[in-house]
């Protein structure tokens, strides 16, 4: 432990005091924090990651306390000071942003009164002056228009900017220490790129510390120095980034890496089983039942942080083991999906209009708000047996296209033909049984009054009477690789990843042609989410199925489709083969946005398109293209011309440089050539 | 009563799923019932923990087994089983007007019948009114406001603004309209309450309605092609159940003042069958000389009443998602 420490945590475990008695959170975690470090803490759900930094603020639930260790700040110990004195600290020495921009500015107050009101709370100015450093702040995080900004309400703002208030009100008293809980889990995959360049920036310039704590890999290997790897309340590896991802020593952190989908030609190899519950850890190593090197000596005690390498894991069997593969070599295998199959679903000229006139007299009057067009002319297919990925950022309307081909939401215009028949003759009973849905909230998608057995009971009705019931439950539970058992229990007493499996067997149920996605894995773990992706692609190519994967996040497009479509601001800007799509995008928002995803690869430098500003309000779209207000590479004719998505066969492109094949040829040579 | 449809249907199902596995169901009857048993244990457990919630649920037990009591008494055995440990509440055959005395421990009324045999009868009517006019309200109202919520549009405007209108009027002042209109009878008082408070259940089951309608599994239901009455009454309705099962304790009390109101203004239970609404009435003009006439029926309404709104809110409380899911950290 070096003196000079900014911050310095050592031996720290956190308790919490529920109905089944004491459960211990965090044990043993010990770490430092130099000024200008950037430490990444990452981790699984359940880690204790955040608890860990709430330990380290004093920001613990009633129920829980600091049982032993200590916390000290430039030598003086947190964990003693008094609520009083800690709030001292808080904001002024060290300060925290959360992870939901959404719930964590008051939304009956302006920006500026929310700035001002903290460093007031912490500095000795006149309330001009205040105000002053709040333009400037807002200035610093790269707000446009800081004056107007200042006098705006949270509502008035988007999510990225909302970020960027919170990490002005962050800096507004200059800490020393910035703690950042995933804060970019919340936004956009651009908006992401935008927040932690500007983290980065800040914390550079001005020599904070930052202790930045996620669940992605990628975001720790693209802003961070150094790394705890944190499983079951320990860290079980610590070391420098380049390090620690590149040789692991921990076969936890090898697994995690190795799981986790990347946009590169591998498959992720998958770590198998889950976190144990803070209750219900083992003795011995907590990862030992999920080792494919554990051995009886992993079992007896709790391996201790010792030094392997350059850096430091908690493994008995580091020496053993060596340095581990953090990269899957299982090559992907490319689809097999011949692209002669016969077409599914085609959808002509779909359009969705959201109009926010709902009362009578809005709709007689003049003027008003013009209608948002969620989905504005989306022609798109779907082959039989074919995945197709629908990528896009929030706000693009590909969940509303996935509505729209289900008859949950009516279509405004257009076209969508099932089965060689327009959907208004395919009768609702087919229609019901050919294509079902798959949710994205695991929590929100089954019925909390219903036990498992009856939602799946109610389907498989629905689709076939004569059935034998329990049978056929207990044959699509253990489908889905859930115990039959399973059927009893009630959703919450289930995990996110069993709760999503049930969604897929509820689809399941009616023995569909076509299942239409939601942005399934969006809300588990990276090893959860694997299982499952593993388990679609299963079921896809076992029963025959196609699929709509709706995505935001492009390394699981990567792993499971085999063609990809994306979509901005309501439109499909580029359809493309999804080798093709990734090894040479054409239309630059593809391009930023495949370079705005965080590598987990500390050695892959990759050159960042950084994407400026935001998606454009739907209900007033750009003139031309949707994409020329945030396009690096607009031209003048972008401003008024509006691009059609033209190609050639499988793959087109909706881009005025694209419009001339030559050209597009010119531009995917050099492309590939990087590669 | 619509407050058991949750559980009704729960056990449809595990009936349905046992009727399956012969095998093993016995181990399905643990399991599934032991799921239940342990919602209902955590429920129960966060409405004991309430002290005043247990004290209101001890006050409407007392009071129901003693309305089940001379009900029975009444109907099956002509007064029989009161005569035969106490007095007959019918019978005029005291001296009149006489006060508390170990004899007769709540005094005697006009015509010198004891007031507390009688105020054990009231219990009855009390009773059946306040149970039966909220049962047949909340069947009524949430039925309309589940359906409202869910269908919205066309439906949903005039489902609420009959409702808004039927609001407009002091329930009271409805209730008389009503029962004046109809006829003074037990029967027709319930049939107005039922009618008056219909409004309170379809506001509250149209606002939950609307936020569970949005719920992905609503989603999911319509994607399965459910139809409408399934989507309705097995997927939104159950989870509307907690705000109008507590809804419908609190209006227990004011059904019950209610009844008391309207037998004071003599216009519902007729003598001699004794209300306490009526006891009350009978003794306010000797409130000066012998208030033991309307003070112990009006003692009865006011502990009945709070000990229902007690396990009201203990309800609320109990079944408050955000009470009682677990906190693990």
């Amino acid at each position: 432990m070096s003196d000079h420490s900014l911050l310095s945590v050592e031996g720290l475990t956190t308790e919490f005091a529920t109905q089944h008695g004491r459960i211990t959170a965090v044990k043993d975690v010990s770490f430092d924090l130099e000024p200008g470090e950037r430490l990444g803490i990452v981790g699984e759900s359940g880690s204790g990651k955040s608890v860990t930094a709430r330990s380290v603020m004093g920001l613990l639930d009633e129920n829980g306390r600091v049982a032993s260790g200590s916390v000290t700040l430039g030598g003086r110990e947190l964990t003693d000071m008094s609520e009083s004195e800690l709030g001292d600290v808080r904001g002024s020495e060290i300060a925290m942003i959360f992870q939901d921009p959404m719930s964590s500015l008051t939304p009956v107050l302006t920006v500026g009164t929310q700035i001002v009101e903290t460093i007031l709370e912490h500095r000795d100015v006149s309330e001009t002056d205040a105000r002053e450093r709040a333009i400037e702040l807002l200035d610093r995080v790269r707000i446009p228009d800081p004056e107007s900004v200042v006098d705006a309400y949270p509502h008035e703002l988007s999510g990225g900017q909302r970020q960027r208030v919170l990490i002005a009100i962050a800096i507004s008293t200059d800490p020393d220490i910035l703690v950042a809980d995933e804060p970019t889990t919340a936004l956009d995959v651009t908006i992401q790129a935008q927040i932690l360049d500007l983290l980065v920036e800040l914390v550079d310039d001005r020599g904070m510390g930052l202790i930045q704590i996620t669940h992605d890999l990628g975001v720790v290997a693209e802003t961070c120095d150094n790394v705890a790897v944190m499983y079951a309340g320990r860290i079980v590896e610590r070391g420098p980034v380049s390090e620690v991802f590149v040789t692991p020593r921990h076969p936890y952190t090898a697994g995690l890496l190795r799981s986790t989908p990347r946009i590169a030609d591998v498959e992720p190899d998958l770590l198998a089983g889950t976190v144990p519950d803070p209750g219900e850890r083992p003795t011995g190593c907590n990862f030992a039942s999920r080792c494919s090197h554990a051995t009886d000596d992993c079992r007896t005690g709790d391996p201790p942080l010792e030094r392997a390498g350059n850096h430091e894991a908690a493994c008995v069997r580091t020496a053993q083991l060596g340095p581990l593969e953090p990269v899957p070599n299982v090559q992907r295998h490319e689809s097999d999906h011949s692209a002669s199959t016969s077409t599914l679903i085609d959808s002509n000229d779909v359009r969705k209009e959201f109009s926010s006139a709902d009362s009578l007299l809005d709709r007689l009057l003049p003027g008003g708000d013009p209608p948002v067009k969620a989905v504005d002319g989306v022609d798109v297919s779907l082959a039989e047996g074919e995945t197709l990925g629908l990528v896009g950022e929030s706000g693009s309307g590909k969940t509303t296209l996935g509505r729209l081909l289900l008859e949950l939401t009516d279509r405004s215009d257009g076209e969508i033909r099932f089965d060689g028949r327009p959907l208004t003759e395919v009768p609702e009973d087919e229609l019901r049984s050919r294509i079902q849905f798959v949710f994205q909230d695991p929590n929100s998608s089954l019925n909390p009054r219903q036990t498992v057995g009856t939602i799946l009971q109610y389907a498989v009705q629905k689709h076939d009477e004569g059935v034998d019931v329990d049978s056929r439950v207990r044959e699509l539970l253990r489908e889905v690789g859930l115990d039959p058992e399973t059927r009893h229990d009630y959703p919450h007493q289930l995990s996110g990843g069993q709760k999503q499996r049930v969604g897929v067997a509820r689809a399941l149920a009616v023995d569909p042609d076509v299942i239409v996605a939601d942005e399934p894995t969006s809300a588990l773990d990276v090893s959860v989410q694997g299982q499952l992706l593993e388990l679609l692609e299963e079921i896809k190519l076992e029963r025959g199925l196609s699929m709509l994967f709706i995505s935001h996040d492009l390394s699981v497009i990567r792993h499971i489709s085999d063609r990809v479509a994306v979509m901005y601001l309501g439109r499909l800007v580029e359809v493309a083969a999804t080798e093709e799509l990734f090894e040479s995008p054409r239309h630059p928002y593809t391009e930023a946005l495949l370079s705005a995803v965080p590598d987990p690869d500390p050695r892959v430098d990759s050159e960042r398109i950084i994407l400026e500003g935001e998606i454009p309000d739907p209900k007033r779209p750009p003139d031309g293209c949707n994409f020329v207000t945030r396009c690096p590479e607009a031209m003048p004719e972008c401003e008024h011309d509006d691009p059609k998505l033209v190609g050639d066969g499988e793959d087109s492109v909706a881009c005025l440089l694209h419009n001339d094949a030559t050209r597009a040829d010119d531009r995917r040579r050099p492309k590939a050539d990087r590669e | 009563m619509n407050g058991e449809s949750p559980s009704n249907s729960a056990s449809d199902t595990s009936e349905s799923v046992i009727d399956g596995t012969s095998d093993t169901s016995e181990s399905v009857i643990d399991r599934s019932s032991s799921a239940r048993v342990r919602q209902l244990r955590r429920t129960w457990r966060g409405f004991r923990a309430n002290s005043l919630a247990s004290a209101g649920l001890v006050v409407v037990s007392v009071v129901v087994v003693v309305g089940v009591f001379s009900y029975v008494d009444e109907a099956l055995f002509d007064s029989a089983l009161i005569k035969a440990v106490y007095y007959s509440p019918f019978e005029p055959r005291f001296v009149p007007l006489e006060g508390p005395s170990p004899a007769h421990p709540f005094g005697t009324d006009t015509l010198g019948r004891d007031v507390l045999a009688r105020t054990i009868y009231g219990a009855k009517v009390s009773i059946q009114v306040a149970v039966t006019a909220v049962v047949v309200a909340a069947t009524i109202g949430s039925a309309l406001g589940v359906v409202a919520g869910y269908a919205g549009g066309v439906v949903e405007t005039i489902v609420m603004r009959v409702v808004d209108v039927m609001l407009g009027f002091p329930a009271l002042v409805l209730a008389i309209g009503l029962v004046a209109a109809l006829g003074f009878s037990l029967t027709n008082v319930i049939i107005a309450l039922g009618i008056v408070y219909v409004p309170q259940f379809a506001r509250i089951a149209r606002s939950t309605a609307l936020s569970v309608s949005s719920e992905e599994y609503v989603d999911a239901a319509r994607a399965l092609g459910y139809s409408t009455p399934h989507i309705v009454f097995r997927e939104v309705l159950p989870n509307c159940i907690s705000p109008l099962l507590v809804q419908a304790s609190l209006l227990m009390a004011f059904a019950i003042i209610a009844e008391a109101s309207l037998s004071f203004l003599g216009l519902g239970v007729q003598p001699p069958t004794p209300t306490w609404g009526q006891m009350v009435s009978d003794g306010s003009g000797y409130l000066t000389s012998a208030p033991w006439i309307s003070l112990f029926p009006g003692g009865a309404i006011f502990v009945t009443v709070l000990g229902f709104n007690l396990v009201g809110d203990g309800l609320r409380d109990a079944l408050d998602p955000r009470e009682s899911t677990e906190r693990r950290f």
